[in-house]
């Protein structure tokens, strides 16, 4: 009985070193992950994602990235490298999931571009404002979650403003968390630079936009002429005399 | 004589303010000219690096100061409109925009009411006053040292230069009248340093000490959410009192260069200032009362951090302050009912809509955006400190000429400087803090403080006068300050 137990202790002992090798070796030897940028633009009310990666492959010239939940590759492209298959692969271990590249480069640094299609990302949600606000606003986020074993060296986000909407601001970043406003070809993007991510860790970004009335700023000119006209003829008097205050 | 002691005995001044020509105008022309600034922002493009809420921020702010200067509309329903406008436009959640009258800068101006309140009817500053002249006043020199000195000193104890100028006023007109001076005499140049040196020592010693005006609250309360660091009022009496009182000195000196005082104003008659410090008496239970709790509360804010090793408690200055409005209001103890308090409601909402305004500017990302053109045209991260501490004291000595607020200047200036500071790798304490010791410089025209204004009734000097002096001790403080960068300020630590 002893026996038995001894070698099933052992038998579970060695089979949880094996897994942990196997995690230690694709944490180690997965390649590395330079930098990351998400730049989403709008497809009707889909976002899609144009992914650029810079990264180093391994030994077996693989490079692993994560995946995003609310969204799904379309098309992979390669800028410097040579893929060695035209899909990605995704693979599994516990409870990570993450895509696999496979380039003819070994330990060469690679780039590559990944398009990704975010159903109904610009249908967005209510943004909240508080009770006082201006009309039509709404929220568009994504959240990024690292979803591999190895760190991105850097991550930055960015999302584009859909035509005819404006920029209304970023939420929950200030001087202190600076983001930036770009503009780049047909689109206005609000973006933030989250840095290095961790394994696990979660990056989100949200934009307030809104439509201002097409018609609002003609009205608010009758209105600034009618109240300068009325309080000018109303106080003509402080242009004749001095008035004790 | 009569006409001096007439105003010894008025229990308050009232200072009525004429508006020039100019000043008449800019009220005519400000509202429309406010609401054009704002019709601008709404309508033109967001421009490329700021977001909707970043442009109507500056565009709120900028239609709120043009309304705050050229006095339109009254400054407190200018307040009030930005508290409104700010959510309305999407600029800041209406949560925050309201969260503002919670801030602790307001609570402490509010408390500093309640204490100006007690000190005023308490009469305690007066019998100090009064005192000091009468007791060290021998001579001309010495009478106007000992008008800067006490001034400096009840600064400690009061903190609204208005009210201290209205104790010090008519203890001024006595001296002068001590002094045999009249307005019609050719050679009343004693009147006109007692009157100009009463301005420039009333506002110069604000500039040592924090809680001498509410400006320099707001100022530190924007160091501290700006930067997380704490300025106690103990180091900002380290840092800044040296430079007040050679500042003090040299505008003494510089008086008496521009204002020769004749040999027959030499020998002073003190009869009359002693006949008025007999007039009060002993010491009421009212002026005890009152000088026990003022002990406590400067006691409390000199020993700030070391609140916790003496008592095991730790009292931040609001809480001081509050404190000590508490115990102004205390049944038995105190000396206040909550009617006899004149706490300034307006310059309290006022200071809220002004605030808001400035926070919001900073949090949608105006200021880094403002600041960066300003570099990109500058070049100013290629300056030295040296340069760079030189120009933004310039910058924060006279731009009373421009903004006559002292709360409207602090808003601009305090978190550009710190925005300066960041973008040039500077520790931003070590050029805001230097320039929110010029908040209080508004020395150079009648209309740029109260003070100012106070002073200007006596007739003694007239604007020409008081801005070449003024202007003349300016440019003393900024050597001064630029040589303390270089040494004090280096020594305590501060750059």
């Amino acid at each position: 009985m002893n026996k038995i137990k001894k070698l099933s202790y052992i038998s579970c002992l060695c089979l949880f070193v094996s897994l942990a090798a196997v995690q230690t070796s694709y944490a180690g030897d997965a390649g590395n992950v330079v930098s990351m940028e998400d730049r989403i633009t709008p497809d009707g009310q889909d976002g899609i994602i144009t992914q650029t990666i810079n990264a180093k492959t391994n030994e077996s010239g693989e490079v692993i990235f994560p995946i995003w939940k609310d969204a799904a590759i379309e098309s992979i492209k390669t800028i410097s490298g040579t893929l060695t298959a035209e899909e990605v692969t995704e693979k599994t271990d516990g409870d990570q999931s993450y895509y696999l590249a496979v380039f003819a480069e070994k330990e060469k640094e690679v780039s590559f571009q990944v398009v990704l299609r975010g159903e109904g990302f610009y249908a967005g949600e209510a943004a909240d404002l508080g009770d006082t606000y201006p009309g039509n606003a709404k929220e568009l986020s994504f959240k990024a979650k690292n979803t591999t074993p190895i760190s991105i060296g850097s991550y930055q986000m960015k999302i584009a403003v859909p035509k005819g909407k404006e920029l209304l601001n970023i939420v929950d970043y200030t001087d202190k968390k600076p983001f930036t406003i770009t503009s780049e070809g047909e689109y206005t993007f609000g973006g933030f630079d989250f840095g290095k991510v961790s394994p696990g860790k979660e990056s989100k970004l949200a934009i307030n936009v809104f439509d201002k009335k097409s018609g609002s700023s003609v009205f608010l000119w009758i209105i600034i002429i009618l109240l300068s006209a009325g309080f000018m003829y109303r106080n003509l008097d402080l242009l004749k005399k001095p008035v004790n205050e | 004589m009569n006409e001096a002691k007439a105003t010894l005995s008025a229990p308050e001044i009232k200072v009525k303010k004429v508006k020039s020509p100019f000043e008449l105008k800019m009220q005519f022309f400000g509202l429309p000219a406010a609401l054009i600034v704002f019709g601008l922002f709404y309508s033109t493009p967001v421009p490329v690096g700021l977001s909707y809420a970043g442009k109507m921020a500056l565009g709120v702010f900028l239609t709120a100061l043009i309304l705050w200067v050229t006095e339109s509309i009254p400054n407190y329903t200018v307040s009030l409109l930005v508290i409104v406008a700010l959510p309305l436009l999407g600029v800041w959640e209406e949560e925050k925009a309201m969260g503002v009258l919670g801030y602790e800068v307001i609570w402490l101006t509010f408390a500093a009411f309640i204490i100006a309140s007690g000190m005023e009817k308490s009469g305690l500053a007066k019998r100090l006053a009064l005192n000091l002249i009468t007791r060290f006043g021998k001579s001309a020199n010495s009478i106007l040292l000992l008008l800067m000195a006490t001034n400096f000193l009840i600064a400690f104890v009061v903190p609204s230069t208005t009210a201290r100028a209205a104790m010090m006023f008519p203890i001024v007109l006595l001296v002068i009248e001590a002094f045999g001076t009249t307005m019609n005499d050719p050679k009343n140049n004693l009147g006109k340093l007692l009157a100009l040196q009463g301005i420039q020592s009333n506002n110069l010693s604000t500039g040592a000490i924090v809680t001498a005006t509410s400006a320099q609250i707001m100022a530190i309360g924007f160091i501290k959410d700006l930067t997380g660091q704490n300025i106690s009022w103990t180091y900002w009496f380290i840092a800044s009192a040296p430079v007040t009182i050679l500042t003090l000195l040299a505008s003494f000196f510089i008086g008496k260069l521009l204002f020769k005082i004749p040999a027959s104003n030499a020998k002073i008659n003190l009869s009359l200032l002693e006949e008025e410090r007999k007039n009060l008496g002993k010491m009421s239970l009212v002026e005890k009362k009152a000088l026990v709790i003022f002990g406590i509360t400067i006691a409390l804010w000199a020993i700030d951090t070391r609140q916790i090793q003496l008592f095991g408690f730790q009292l931040s200055l609001v809480m001081v302050a509050i404190l000590s409005a508490a115990l102004f209001f205390m049944p038995y103890l105190g000396i206040l009912k909550w009617k006899e308090a004149k706490i300034s409601w307006n310059l309290l909402i006022f200071a809220c809509g002004a605030y808001a305004a400035g926070v919001a500017l900073d949090e949608t990302g105006v200021a880094a955006w403002g600041l960066n053109a300003l570099f990109a045209h500058l070049g100013i991260e290629n300056m030295s400190f040296t340069v760079i501490f030189a120009v933004i004291m310039l910058i924060a000595s006279f731009s009373h000429f421009i903004f006559t607020s002292k709360t409207v200047r602090t808003i601009i200036l305090i978190p550009t400087i710190i925005g300066i500071a960041n973008a040039t790798g500077i520790n931003p304490v070590a050029l805001a803090l230097p320039a929110a010791f010029c908040i209080s410089d508004t020395i150079t025209l009648p209309p740029h403080s109260k003070v100012n204004l106070i002073y200007y009734n006596t007739g003694f000097f007239n604007v020409l006068e008081q801005m070449l002096y003024g202007t003349l001790v300016l440019l003393a403080k900024w050597g001064l300050m630029i040589i303390a960068s270089l040494t004090w300020f280096r020594f305590i630590g501060l750059v």
